[in-house]
């Protein structure tokens, strides 16, 4: 699959889906334009702009175009992946677990496991960091942090 | 008020302790993310926003100014030490900075860079404070019309000096639109695109869309490749420019100042056009052309001035007329607005002290910066041997915390992780976030503007072409975009398109 057409693809649709949603918002008239009017401006732009760039694909250099799977090769996307697991389960469990033991479990898991650092860079800098964040924002700006279910 | 009391004003918000304080903070925090590479200005000034919330809003512009222009003389240690851009608007001084260190000439590199960044930076803040103030009585004329008209433009000429293709990048501020009307529609109350989720009836933050377009997505491309930094030099000696080098690069400075300058009032310019064209200028006017990309010494100092009097000039079209440049002008605007100021042409008359301070603190920062980046020099050199590997994580955290005390709230993580993700396939794609992020700022004013000149009209999209200035404006926006679809036209830009990428 060419991956120029399958990214303008996706834009097309998020285009059309403005246009789609605008016209339940309410286009009003054009002396007083209701909350659908930019919005379908927009969105027709967006959808227009990616037809375009859709066409487009068909003009160019064939050699020159990426095929999607090509956009990942050669380099390591798991890691990508994991990163993105791992932020997604420490936002989940940020509220309940706390702030330390999301933060630390956090930066233990990609230093030590995903990057392979020794131990006691592991283990030191993120405890260093965070010490120093919990003090700037909560006893230097006063900005509370989420304690947890363990409370602290 | 002349000229002269204001400055006084300035330099007595400016000399306050804790605002010198802060801005030393802020030019150390921007040589720290210029000199390290994967995080530029508009990443940590999002992340910092949060901080900013417990000081004054002078003192918060001050330090988050300093941010910005501080990056850009911390870009060029990276970029001549290690020959990676610490920062975009770095990337044309790795050609011959970088071939200087390797001829053993790292100092007289570093040292003229950090000079002409001075001259520059300086030179900005004098027509940073002489243009203002007119330009923000003149700005006192505009209506929602000529507002509306700025506001195309800008983004246009954003689009125009887009790297990649044209046509993705104005998509790519359509989209930008699209995402900042998210929220209650402030005139009809309606909620728009918030998909029944009550958090974001206030819309998306700037914090999270900027923190998760340029941070997340940027540590999620670095993580597929292996980072490998190799510092040249164990010490740098010499960092004072030999008479020779000076007599090389005086004109250079001063016409790069002058260019960087120009075309950092330009909305939609800024600092690493700049950088582009002056460099370009240099190569063109040299009698020795052939020595550019092999350690001109004129290819570093011409777009070090020049990024750095652009970084000055973008402030003006932010202060003068509330029209955020680029990006960071954006997250900039953001700041003001959270603490309750909105800046335009009248700023200037009713928060003098907001906006000399602000001001007259840059001349101090420079002379931070200078210290910062000569004799401390060693400091970013040890800094720069610091694995990517321990790096990467610290900033991720402070990304994900300073999202989180914004509004204390797991939707702006949430956010800020959906927005890394586009941001990555954005990348990977070739569409840029620039010109999403600056058309997601001016979305609301843009609106505003729209609505109350169909309003004065009744209707009539006529009142964009009979006010001259909102004409003129259009006049603009349209020549660029015809003259963007001629075949000689595209030719050229597809070929300076060509030298950034071989230059990254």
């Amino acid at each position: 699959m060419n991956a120029e057409r399958v990214g303008s693809l996706f834009w097309f649709v998020f285009g059309a889906a403005a246009v789609y949603g605008s016209l339940d918002l309410g286009l009003g008239d054009m002396g007083q334009p209701g909350s659908g009017f930019l919005t379908l401006v927009a969105g027709s732009f967006v959808a227009l702009m990616a037809l375009i760039v859709f066409v487009q694909s068909y003009r160019g250099d064939p050699a020159s175009q990426k095929r999607l799977v090509e956009l990942w090769v050669g380099v390591k996307w798991q890691r990508a992946i994991l990163i993105t697991i791992l932020i997604a389960v420490f936002i989940m469990v940020f509220e309940t677990l706390g702030f330390f033991i999301c933060s630390f479990a956090l930066l233990f898991s990609i230093m030590k496991w995903l990057e392979g650092l020794d131990w006691k860079t592991s283990v030191l800098v993120p405890a260093v960091t965070i010490g120093g964040t919990y003090l700037l924002f909560k006893t230097v700006l006063k900005i509370s942090l989420p304690a947890g279910i363990f409370g602290f | 008020m002349d000229l002269f009391d204001n400055i006084l004003t300035g330099l007595s918000v400016a000399f306050q302790w804790h605002n010198l304080l802060f801005c030393f903070v802020g030019c150390f925090i921007g040589t720290l993310i210029g000199v390290l590479p994967g995080l530029g200005p508009v990443g940590a000034m999002s992340i910092l926003l949060p901080i900013t919330f417990g000081i004054s809003p002078v003192t918060a512009i001050i330090m988050l100014s300093g941010i910005y222009y501080g990056a850009q003389y911390g870009g060029s240690t990276t970029s001549i030490l290690v020959g990676i851009p610490g920062e975009a608007a770095s990337v044309v001084t790795t050609l011959d900075g970088h071939q200087m260190a390797l001829q053993g000439r790292a100092g007289p590199a570093l040292g003229i860079s950090a000079f002409a960044s001075f001259i520059a930076g300086t030179i900005g803040v004098l027509g940073l404070m002489l243009l203002a103030p007119p330009l923000a009585s003149l700005a006192l004329r505009f209506g929602p019309p000529e507002y509306f008209a700025l506001m195309i433009m800008g983004l246009i000429i954003l689009t125009y000096l887009a790297q990649k293709s044209m046509v993705k990048s104005l998509m790519m501020a359509g989209v930008g639109v699209l995402i900042g009307v998210v929220g209650l529609d402030t005139m009809t109350g309606l909620p728009r695109f918030t998909f029944g989720i009550p958090d974001l009836f206030d819309g998306v933050g700037i914090a999270p869309l900027a923190m998760g377009l340029f941070g997340v997505s940027e540590i999620l491309l670095n993580v597929e490749q292996t980072i490998k930094q190799g510092v040249v030099v164990d010490r740098v000696k010499n960092l004072l420019p030999n008479l020779a080098d000076w007599k090389a690069s005086y004109k250079p400075i001063l016409r790069g100042s002058l260019s960087g300058f120009l075309l950092g009032i330009l909305p939609g310019g800024g600092a690493v056009l700049a950088s582009f064209i002056s460099y370009g200028t240099e190569k063109r006017l040299s009698k020795t052309p052939e020595r550019f990309g092999h350690g001109a010494i004129e290819g570093v100092a011409a777009p070090e001035a020049a990024n750095n009097s652009a970084a000055q000039a973008a402030f003006i079209p932010l202060l003068t007329l509330g029209v955020p440049a680029n990006a960071v002008m954006g997250i900039l605007l953001g700041a003001l607005m959270i603490h309750g100021i909105t800046p335009g042409p009248m700023m200037i008359e009713k928060n003098p002290e907001l906006f000399w301070g602000t001001v007259t603190s840059m001349y101090l920062g420079n002379i931070m910066l200078l210290v910062l980046n000569l004799p401390l020099i060693g400091l970013w050199v040890k800094l720069l041997r610091v694995q990517y590997a321990v790096l990467f994580p610290l900033i991720l955290f402070i990304a994900l915390i300073g999202a989180y005390v914004i509004n204390s709230s797991e939707m702006d993580l949430y956010l800020m992780l959906l927005f890394g993700v586009i941001g990555y396939l954005m990348r990977k794609f070739e569409y840029e976030p620039a010109p999403l992020v600056l058309a997601f700022v001016l979305s609301p004013i843009l609106e505003d503007s729209l609505r109350q000149s169909l309003i004065i009209s009744g209707g009539s999209m006529s009142i964009f072409v009979t006010r001259p200035i909102a004409a003129g404006f259009l006049f603009l926006a349209a020549l660029l975009l015809i003259s963007a679809v001629l075949p000689s036209v595209r030719k050229k830009r597809s070929k300076l398109v060509e030298n950034a990428d071989e230059n990254n």
